[in-house]
């Protein structure tokens, strides 16, 4: 009995304890399920609220978004406002893919795109243009990510259009570039009318910002360039595409300033319009003169040593010859002696020639004359040949090179003589360095059409078929450093302004041929030398003040036997005395002297005439100088006329008798 | 040539004792034993004890340890002393050990491997499980040794006292000490491990923790997330955090889905802080569950677990069974303890010697060839095949 209820006890022990056990059980489990059902409730909770803010995003999002799957890149969700953006419906859209709404061009990097997600995550923000329904295409940027979607790998877009902006962000820059450039900016209308201009313009011109809006580009363009003008203002411009012109501009203050213009089309306030930024050329051009001077100069230069012989064999010739006529004239043999002086003469009247021309040469462009005058072609030509003779006819290579010289009759052309002389120079050079192994040059003038036609031809190498068009370019050169490519641009200029025209042919054979073609010009008075005035009887009084001994000496011998009564002094003070003490018809005068200039000389002299009321000589003024004096200076000296050195003798005597003979009429 | 035997006793320890349990041991072996093994409950004359085994025996390969229960062939038994031994011409034996564990259990664990020679090839492992970290001191035993070498074994304990636990090695009466016995020879050895304990609810981040130390879940202090789930309960804590420990899953390695399950019991609890002691390390970041068993899963997870080890034999006849499970079975099981030397008995046959005891915490590799872990709630079992 007892045994029973121990082992009875014993089993109500075990099931009390099972019990226990169990309840325990029963409720920490309990417990484990009430939290993990209110962490469900939570999360979904939290995906309820996540999907309507994704549903809110989605579905009012002022930009397009949009869910492409990865392997077919075909649309799976749009929200509405990327179907109203581009214009599709819902149906047509996720029937689609991604490509088709994209430019083309960009189709293969769309696929690159949805490979750098799937190993990045996330695409960065790039630019791309997409098509619209009806075939436009805007700017937008677009970000994406990848997600899992109706269980399918997918990149989600997110697009925005950047049009708006860019065209803001444009004006921003528009904005900048009107601030800071330091140039004149304008915008104008398909009529050139100012739509807007920055401040630089305002100052430069003069105007105030609203003085210029009421203007157009013609009113400020100077009126030699009005056909320049037009012809831009023709001219189709593509879009994108950006125009270089050249115009002068006029200031209010009357100044013409030359401008290069680059501009291009642009939308301003949703009109097509003209943007353009103007630099100023007035430097540059200086810069060219200067640089086209240099090679003058530089021209000149090569010639030097050219001239040097040229020089030293007239010398030679002049020395040669007064040994001869002084030993004629010791033996008796006057004929001979005659000759012999004769070829003195001839060679200092080439040498004054040879200055005479290298100074033409280099002066050429100072002369102010726009229009020219009248002068013979043919004259230029044997000038400009012999010039370049030190280039062609060099004694070490006398017979490389063969000029042949073809005159026409009447080749009258009208212009600055010193520029075209400048255009003759540079073909005849260019003609020669092309022939690097000599050649033949041909020199022929002729006229036809009634116009002048100088063709230079060469049996050189050629110019190749590429750059014919831009021979005439300024800075064009196929010689490297040594030229400044400058040299056939301002040939083009020059004939240029004497509405002349020049063109360039390849020879068939070889070589190449310029032919410059002038109007034809009426032959008007042309330059005469001092005529001869013939010899009278009255005895003309003459003052020569020269510090140079030998030429008052040679002087003195020429005059002896004519009717000048020749003085002379040696000295600007023994002059001014001997004017003081004597009476004289004439005088002429040295510039450069030690004591005083010829200048002085002559103030001296008019201030004597004045104080005593005496009439007024004839000045004259001797000068060697290159340097070309002032009119006004001149006049304040009382110089009546200015004589160049070298001027022989007879030329000398012939003035003064011109001169006399004109006061005597007076 | 291979021979097994186990020998029970509940009488009191004494040298005579001893020498009593160290001849009964020669006389079913038949010869002296290469190896002994003694699992006891902790009591007086265990010294004595110890050096009568030692002396009966005539050897230096004794090693054991205390614990809660004690398994033989005879069956399963508290407050008593199992004696076993192996003689066999194919397996020799090493017996190294390492002390003050409590101090650095990791630095102990690489002196402790140091000892060994290259041919061991399977390893026991029992060590103080109430100073010691387990994990620790797995870690720096497998920092020296090669990961094939397969280690099981348990943690020694005091049968729930929490005072003092006994580690013997040789005539060494060791405590807070790792003591290891070395298999070198012809042999394979199969290994398996289970707990029957499953996941329940939501898991929880370890947020704070320090080795065993568990701080926070969930970026909240450990002890409400607890008192959360086991509502009036909580009370009982410690204790019926024992049976409803601590889960997560370990990466064997291979990081595949079948992640072993690795238990964590409760130790104690500080309500100042808010913070658990566990048997063994929590680590931070992991994802834990709080898991759930009943009789029925264990015993079966006991059957698995065994039938896992002889799989792992391939063929190879088993000689001998180690079974090493835990006090917290032992308490959830209640009575019904013993099944599971049934269950071992069942799988294995009654021929094969059992040997074993119920520890704190159990040495055993989740997979063959792998590493080592330390399980908590778990049986383990390795069995040795000739």
């Amino acid at each position: 009995m007892m045994q029973n209820n121990r082992s009875q006890d014993k089993k109500i022990a075990e099931l009390e304890e099972l019990l226990e056990i169990s309840e325990r059980k029963a409720d920490i489990l309990t417990n484990l399920l009430k939290e993990a059902s209110a962490e469900y409730e939570q999360t979904l909770e939290k995906i309820r609220i996540s999907e309507a803010n994704f549903r809110a995003v989605f579905e009012y999002a002022p930009e397009a978004i949009y869910i492409v799957e990865t392997d077919t890149r075909k649309f799976l969700e749009c929200n509405p406002f990327m179907l109203t953006w581009l214009g599709y419906t819902r149906d047509e859209l996720l029937s689609m893919r991604v490509e088709q709404i994209l430019e083309s061009g960009d189709g293969e990097s769309i696929q690159k795109n949805i490979e750098k997600i799937m190993s990045d995550g996330f695409i960065h923000i790039q630019a791309r243009r997409f098509k619209k329904k009806d075939g436009s295409t805007v700017e937008a940027e677009v970000t994406g990510t990848l997600l899992d979607y109706q269980g399918r790998s997918c990149s989600a877009a997110l697009v925005r259009d950047i049009t708006q902006r860019k065209k803001i962000e444009e004006l921003g820059r528009y904005k900048e570039l009107f601030e800071n450039v330091s140039d004149p900016v304008f915008i104008n209308d398909a009529q050139g009318r100012f739509l807007e201009v920055n401040d630089v313009a305002c100052e430069f011109f003069g105007y105030t910002r609203d003085q210029l809006l009421k203007m157009s580009l013609r009113d400020l363009t100077s009126p030699g360039h009005l056909s320049e003008l037009t012809k831009m203002k023709n001219k189709k411009i593509s879009k994108g595409e950006t125009i270089q012109f050249e115009l002068n501009l006029l200031t209010r203050d009357g100044l013409t300033i030359p401008f290069e213009f680059q501009g291009r089309l642009i939308i301003h306030k949703k009109n097509s319009a003209f943007l353009s930024v103007a630099r100023n050329l007035s430097f540059r051009k200086e810069l060219q003169r200067t640089l086209i001077r240099t090679e003058r100069f530089s021209a000149v230069g090569e010639m030097a040593s050219g001239v040097a012989h040229n020089f030293n064999n007239l010398l030679q010739m002049i020395m040669a010859g007064a040994e001869v006529a002084k030993s004629k004239l010791l033996s008796g043999k006057i004929r001979d002696c005659d000759e012999a002086i004769r070829i003195i003469v001839n060679a200092s009247h080439r040498g004054a020639d040879v200055v005479r021309r290298i100074k033409d040469f280099t002066h050429a462009g100072k002369n102010n004359i726009e229009s020219g005058t009248v002068f013979d072609l043919n004259a230029l030509v044997s000038e400009s040949v012999e010039l370049t003779r030190p280039l062609w006819k060099h004694p070490s290579i006398p017979r490389k090179y063969q000029l042949k010289v073809i005159k026409g009759p009447n080749c009258f052309v009208k212009g600055i003589s010193s520029e075209i002389y400048e255009v003759l120079v540079n073909l005849i050079k260019n003609g020669l360095e092309a022939m690097h192994q000599g050649g033949t040059l041909i020199i022929s003038t002729y006229t036809l059409d009634e116009a002048v036609h100088l063709a230079i031809s060469d049996t050189g190498c050629g110019i190749p078929e590429e750059h014919v068009q831009r021979i005439f370019e300024p800075f064009f050169t196929t010689k490297g450093s040594q030229s400044s490519g400058l040299g056939l641009s301002s040939c083009y200029g020059i004939i240029k302004k004497f509405q002349g025209d020049i063109h360039v042919k390849r020879l068939p054979d070889q070589g190449t041929e310029f032919t410059v073609i002038f109007p034809l010009a009426k032959p008007e008075e042309t330059i005469t030398k001092a005529e001869k005035i013939l010899e009278t009887q009255i005895p003309i009084r003459f003052l020569m003040i020269d510090d140079e001994v030998n030429i008052l000496r040679s002087m003195e011998m020429y005059f002896e036997d004519s009717e000048i009564d020749i003085t002379t002094v040696s000295s600007a003070t023994e002059g001014i005395r001997s004017i003081h003490e004597n009476n004289f018809d004439v005088i002429l005068c040295d510039f450069g002297m030690d004591d005083m200039n010829g200048l002085e000389v002559g103030r001296e002299i008019q201030k004597f005439y004045l104080k005593n009321r005496l009439k007024k000589i004839p000045f004259l003024l001797y000068t060697g100088l290159d340097k070309q004096l002032d009119a006004k200076k001149l006049e304040e000296s009382g110089i009546d006329r200015v004589v160049n050195k070298p001027t022989s003798c007879e030329d000398l005597l012939n003035i003064i008798r011109g001169v006399i003979a004109g006061q005597r009429k007076g | 040539m291979f021979k097994a035997a186990t020998i029970a006793s509940k009488e009191a320890y004494s040298y005579d004792m001893g020498i009593r349990l160290g001849e009964a041991l020669i006389e079913k072996l038949g010869q002296l034993p290469g190896g002994c093994w003694l699992f006891c409950a902790p009591g007086n004359g265990l010294k004595e004890l110890i050096n009568g085994i030692g002396d009966a025996a005539a050897t230096q390969n004794l090693i054991g340890c205390t614990g809660a229960a004690e398994l033989s062939s005879a069956g399963f038994s508290t407050r008593s002393a199992v004696l076993g031994g192996i003689a066999s011409d194919q397996i020799e034996f090493e017996v190294v050990s390492v002390k003050n564990i409590g101090q650095d259990s990791e630095q102990a664990g690489k002196k402790l491997a140091g000892l060994f020679s290259s041919r061991v090839r399977n390893i026991q492992l029992f060590s103080d499980g109430i100073t010691g970290n387990g994990c620790a001191l797995l870690r720096g035993i497998n920092s020296i040794m090669e990961e094939q070498i397969p280690i099981t074994g348990g943690t020694a304990g005091d049968s729930g006292g929490f005072n003092k636990s006994w580690q013997f090695a040789g005539k060494k009466l060791l405590s807070d000490a790792a003591v290891a016995i070395g298999f070198k020879g012809e042999f394979r050895v199969g290994t398996g491990v289970q707990s029957g304990w499953s996941p329940v609810g939501l898991p929880k981040k370890v947020t704070r923790s320090s080795g065993n130390k568990l701080f926070e879940l969930n970026n909240e202090p450990a002890l409400n997330v607890f008192k959360r789930f086991l509502g009036k309960h909580a009370e009982k804590l410690p204790a019926v955090g024992v049976e409803y420990p601590l889960g997560f899953y370990s990466s064997c390695g291979s990081g595949d889905k079948d992640d072993h399950f690795l238990l964590r019991a409760t130790m104690a609890v500080n309500h100042e802080e808010g913070s658990i002691i566990f048997a063994g390390d929590v680590p931070e970041g992991t994802m834990v569950h709080l898991t759930c068993g009943d009789k029925t899963s264990i015993l079966e997870a006991t059957k698995k677990a065994i039938r896992l080890a002889v799989d792992e034999l391939e063929g190879v006849k088993p000689a001998i069974a180690f079974f090493f499970s835990c006090m917290a079975r032992k308490t959830v099981l209640g009575q019904r303890t013993k099944e599971e030397f049934g269950q071992v008995n069942m799988e294995l046959g009654k021929n094969i010697p059992i040997l074993g005891f119920y520890s704190f915490g159990e040495y055993c590799r989740v997979k063959s060839g792998g590493p080592c872990y330390f399980h908590n709630e778990s049986a383990t079992i390795s069995v040795i095949g000739i």
